[in-house]
């Protein structure tokens, strides 16, 4: 597993753009929107299951990045910073629709895909198993598992995000993973319990 | 903690140097815990091929158009914002406010008062106001209680001597200051004409020598009924 250990300050580093975008480079936003886009929108599909409201989401996430950049200190990591936007961006969308009581829809863009149509098939239907099990979980396991499984991050970078304890990250991961290593045994063809 | 618990902490790479070894010793030993691990990579390698979604292709025209909109939005209610909340500008607005109020509400206690008054000569049948009229009589003073026209300039009297004490007390209702000076003049002073004469000058009223009541002067201005004392 790769993990973001950068912490230093270079001049490469989020933390750095978002400093010379607080003293007004606008390209340095620009560049932060192309780093983050796509971990954001994916982090987001993955709580909403709705690939159009969380474009949207995506989209309210930077401009509250940009609307807030003079709130942005050093000491937090940017990662934690707009990660934790759009958490609570994510879960007021899932609050709402639970009030409207409106099925999410399917229909994401996924990455061009080489493979042969069977495979593509399969693969599919093989994810969106994953993808409904993960839906299921509850929201403070849920979390973690985007966080730490799909968004690649360390259990220290989780805890930040989620203001808990590493202790915390671990157990609630191994947690929803036994949930989800037995709602999928069949699906992954996994042996025993 | 369990082992169990480690073991997806193990396969993240996120144990410690020790607890790292000890699981290593354990999977060694146990084919079971060796299978589980092999499991939950599996499970782990899944979520995570999951596939990615993308953004549009406009994504970054589209946030620029939401960004400047939003920054247009933003800077119309941040000039409002420095304009009310600038610390001059809040003081020339608090006294500005004040000055309003104190006028407002001068306006208002005057307006009521001439209402008063006018509603005083309404009620009065429209064009009349009640005054007390004093005599002199043989040895004491009375005190009379007439309407005064005040269009037509005439005179009708309503109580007179004998009822006197009625008199006073509709006066008193009417013109509070008057009637306590006239009143307490005729109880403590009635044998001392030159002071009621003194007092009734001060309100323009004049008695004669005669029994019955008889009108020398009109009063200077009528006293409203909330404002006599």
């Amino acid at each position: 597993m790769i993990s973001n250990q950068v912490v230093e300050i270079d001049k490469e580093s989020d933390e750095y753009m978002m400093l010379a975008f607080q003293r007004g480079d606008e390209r340095a936003f620009e560049l932060l929107v192309k780093r983050y886009k796509n971990k954001i929108l994916n982090y987001i599909y993955r709580y909403t299951g709705d690939y159009s409201s969380s474009e949207e989401i995506t989209q309210e996430v930077f401009i509250r990045v940009y609307r807030s950049k003079e709130r942005y200190e050093i000491k937090a990591k940017f990662n934690t910073f707009i990660y934790r936007i759009a958490m609570n961006l994510a879960y007021n969308e899932v609050r709402n629709r639970n009030r409207r009581k409106t099925e999410a829809t399917d229909n994401f863009f996924f990455l061009q895909d080489k493979s042969t149509p069977e495979s593509l098939f399969i693969r599919e239907e093989i994810s969106e198993n994953i993808n409904k099990e993960i839906s299921k979980l509850p929201a403070k396991l849920k979390d973690v598992v985007i966080l730490c499984n799909i968004q690649e991050m360390s259990y220290k970078e989780a805890s930040d995000v989620l203001d808990i304890s590493v202790g915390t990250v671990q157990s609630r991961l191994s947690r929803a993973r036994k949930i989800l290593r037995k709602n999928l045994s069949m699906v992954l063809n996994l042996d025993g319990e | 903690m369990k082992d169990k618990e480690k073991l997806s902490a193990y396969i993240d790479n996120e144990l410690s140097a020790h607890d790292k070894f000890n699981i290593n010793k354990l999977i060694e030993k146990d084919e079971r815990l060796k299978k589980e691990v092999e499991n939950l990579k599996i499970l782990k390698d899944a979520i995570y091929s999951l596939p990615e979604v993308q953004v549009s292709e406009d994504f970054e025209k589209k946030l620029l158009y939401k960004i400047t909109e939003d920054k247009m939005s933003y800077q119309k209610a941040s000039f409002w914002d420095a304009f009310l909340f600038r610390p001059n500008i809040k003081k020339i607005a608090y006294t500005v406010a004040t000055m309003a109020f104190v006028a407002g509400a001068t306006f208002i206690f005057f307006k009521n008062i001439n209402n008063n008054v006018d509603n005083f000569v309404m009620e009065e049948n429209k064009s009349t106001v009640p005054v007390i009229l004093s005599h002199q009589g043989e040895s004491n003073i009375a005190a009379s209680l007439v309407k005064i026209d005040l269009l037509n300039g005439t005179f009708t009297v309503i109580k007179g001597n004998d009822e006197k004490s009625y008199a006073i007390d509709k006066m008193y209702e009417y013109f509070p200051k008057l009637v306590k000076d006239v009143s307490w003049y005729i109880k403590e002073k009635k044998n001392q004409p030159e002071l009621a004469n003194k007092m009734l000058a001060e309100y323009n009223i004049s008695n004669d020598e005669e029994n019955q009541p008889k009108i020398y002067t009109k009063p200077s201005k009528v006293i409203p009924v909330d404002n006599g004392q």
